[in-house]
């Protein structure tokens, strides 16, 4: 198992990381510095232009890749049955990228975004009315997981039923906006699903990490930059569950 | 000492200059209400050229309406005024009914927005990206880069195709395999490189199946969805893939075939060349 404690990270450069199917590096090379990532047989290369600075290493939000077109994450999970008015907290995992963040006089710029993945997309809802989300299966558990922390994160899913009927829930989806990422050697989330009926509701992304000592990651939604107001939901208004 | 009542300019009176002031600042204000919620509320919707011209027409004509209610306190005879007014408009009506026609059009489509800025559309026999959308005209770019001027007034009564609307396109192809070859065997593979693929939805889920046994070939079915936005290029390059995928895995795609039978029987001789001398 790779420690993301290894790669996650700010590099003052010239650096160079490799490990296993990752090269990460800036090289010299007069009078800039090449940027150079090699992940999957795939290579990227970019010149600097610019004095020496540093790097950013963070895991991003999954919504980028081959290319942007959704801002949803859907995490289906095996089904889940909360009793009425109750709160549930459990575990599931999600997919990452991994983005590669340049800084210099108080800016940071995403420079490049990869992946140890192959991203897989969905449609929530009708085709019509709905919307497309980047797809991933999960297991389910009340206990922090063990994930590849270059592939996988572990979201904090607190399950509320507002609701007065016992519901079976499957499905979350949620929205990049506010998005936020921790590392330390693993990659977390919080979020919050409040369900009001089989049909409709609620997910929220926290924008507090599940355990104390892990660092807030640089994210590509809009907005990182600021501080963080109240956060935005998402209403799922085409069901919780699968067959609804 | 001045009444209110008495005549101050001609008839009017000091009232209905008071009238006549009132009911010009409740019009401007109205007016730019108005103006600033049209802003507010189109600003994203149509170019800033257009918004300065709904904004401004919207403002005088509610200025226009205002002078319109505060006419009487003129005390000018409005009867001789509406009947020229009226010969007037009807003329103007006439002469500018093709550019009114579209100017309404126009703002039923910014309200109603049938189409968007970079939306793949199809109007009439017009197919391309919609470029702009102005008060008179919509202009699209065709696939092959034609610019392509629409009046609004054809946009609104003509069928509208838009093919980015709604969030994901069904992909459908059907092809034919060899009857010698193993269908079973094409489903299973078409299968496996559809899940492979990141923009081939997993729900709806895609669906592989014999559609039909043709005199030529077995018929596979294939359906599948795909983000609308990806539609063109996730189309040919699964046909593709598909094609060579199918190859790679040993299967033969069925061609025209016609079996001939003979009334007669057929005797086959052979001679060596021997005896053909």
């Amino acid at each position: 198992m790779l420690n993301a404690g290894s790669v996650f990270g700010v590099y003052p450069y010239p650096f160079r990381y490799e490990s296993g199917e990752i090269l990460v590096a800036v090289e010299q090379s007069d009078p800039f510095y090449t940027y150079t990532r090699v992940c999957r047989g795939a290579r990227v290369e970019k010149v600097i232009a610019s004095p020496p600075g540093t790097i950013l290493i963070h895991p991003v939000e999954p919504l980028t890749l081959p290319k942007q077109v959704t801002r949803f994450l859907e995490i289906r999970f095996p089904p889940v049955v909360v009793e009425p008015l109750a709160e549930k907290t459990l575990y599931v995992t999600f997919p990452l990228d991994i983005g590669v963040f340049i800084e210099g006089k108080g800016d940071i710029e995403k420079m490049d975004v990869f992946s140890l993945r192959e991203p897989q997309y969905s449609l929530y809802g009708p085709s019509d009315r709905g919307v497309i989300t980047r797809y991933h299966e999960s297991g389910i558990t009340g206990q922090i997981p063990t994930t590849d922390p270059f592939r996988e994160g572990v979201m904090r899913l607190a399950l509320k039923n507002a609701s007065r009927n016992w519901i079976e829930v499957s499905r979350a989806v949620f929205e990049n906006t506010n998005m936020v990422l921790f590392h330390d050697e693993m990659v977390g989330m919080t979020a919050r699903m409040e369900i009001f009926s089989g049909l409709v509701a609620e997910t929220k992304i926290g924008d507090r990490p599940f355990r104390e000592g892990m660092k807030r990651s640089v994210g590509l939604s809009s907005g990182r930059k600021a501080t963080f107001v109240e956060q935005k939901g998402f209403l799922m208004e085409h069901g919780a569950a699968d067959g609804i | 000492m001045t009444s209110f009542s008495d005549p101050l300019i001609g008839e009017i009176t000091i009232y209905d200059l008071a009238a006549i002031a009132v009911i010009m600042v409740i019009t401007v204000i109205v007016a730019k209400l108005v103006t600033n919620h049209i802003k507010k509320r189109l600003s994203d919707k149509v170019g800033k050229d257009e918004l300065a011209i709904i904004v401004r027409v919207t403002y005088y004509g509610i200025i226009i309406l205002g002078i319109f209610i505060a006419l009487p306190y003129f005390r000018v005879n409005l009867s001789g005024l509406l009947v020229a007014g009226g010969v007037v408009g009807i003329i103007i009506g006439f002469a500018c009914q093709s550019v009114v026609s579209n100017l309404i059009s126009g703002l039923f489509i910014i309200v109603e927005r049938p189409v968007k800025l970079g939306d793949n559309i199809n109007i009439g026999d017009v197919f391309g990206t919609v470029e702009e959308i102005r008060v008179l005209s919509t202009t699209v770019s065709a696939t092959d880069g034609t610019y392509i001027r629409i009046p609004n007034e054809k946009v609104f009564t003509s069928n509208i195709i838009n093919y980015v609307t709604h969030a994901a396109r069904r992909i459908e192809y059907t092809i034919g395999i060899d009857y010698a070859d193993d269908a079973g065997r094409g489903v299973a593979v078409i299968h496996d490189l559809l899940a492979s693929h990141p923009f081939v939805l997993k729900n709806p889920k895609p669906q592989v199946f014999v559609k039909e046994l043709s005199p030529d070939a077995v018929n596979i079915s294939i359906l599948f969805w795909t983000p609308s936005s990806e539609y063109g290029d996730v189309r040919n390059e699964m046909l593709w893939r598909i094609k060579v995928a199918l190859e790679e895995a040993g299967l033969s795609f069925g061609s025209p075939r016609r079996m001939v039978r003979f009334g007669n029987e057929l005797r086959m001789e052979s001679r060596s060349p021997a005896e053909g001398r």
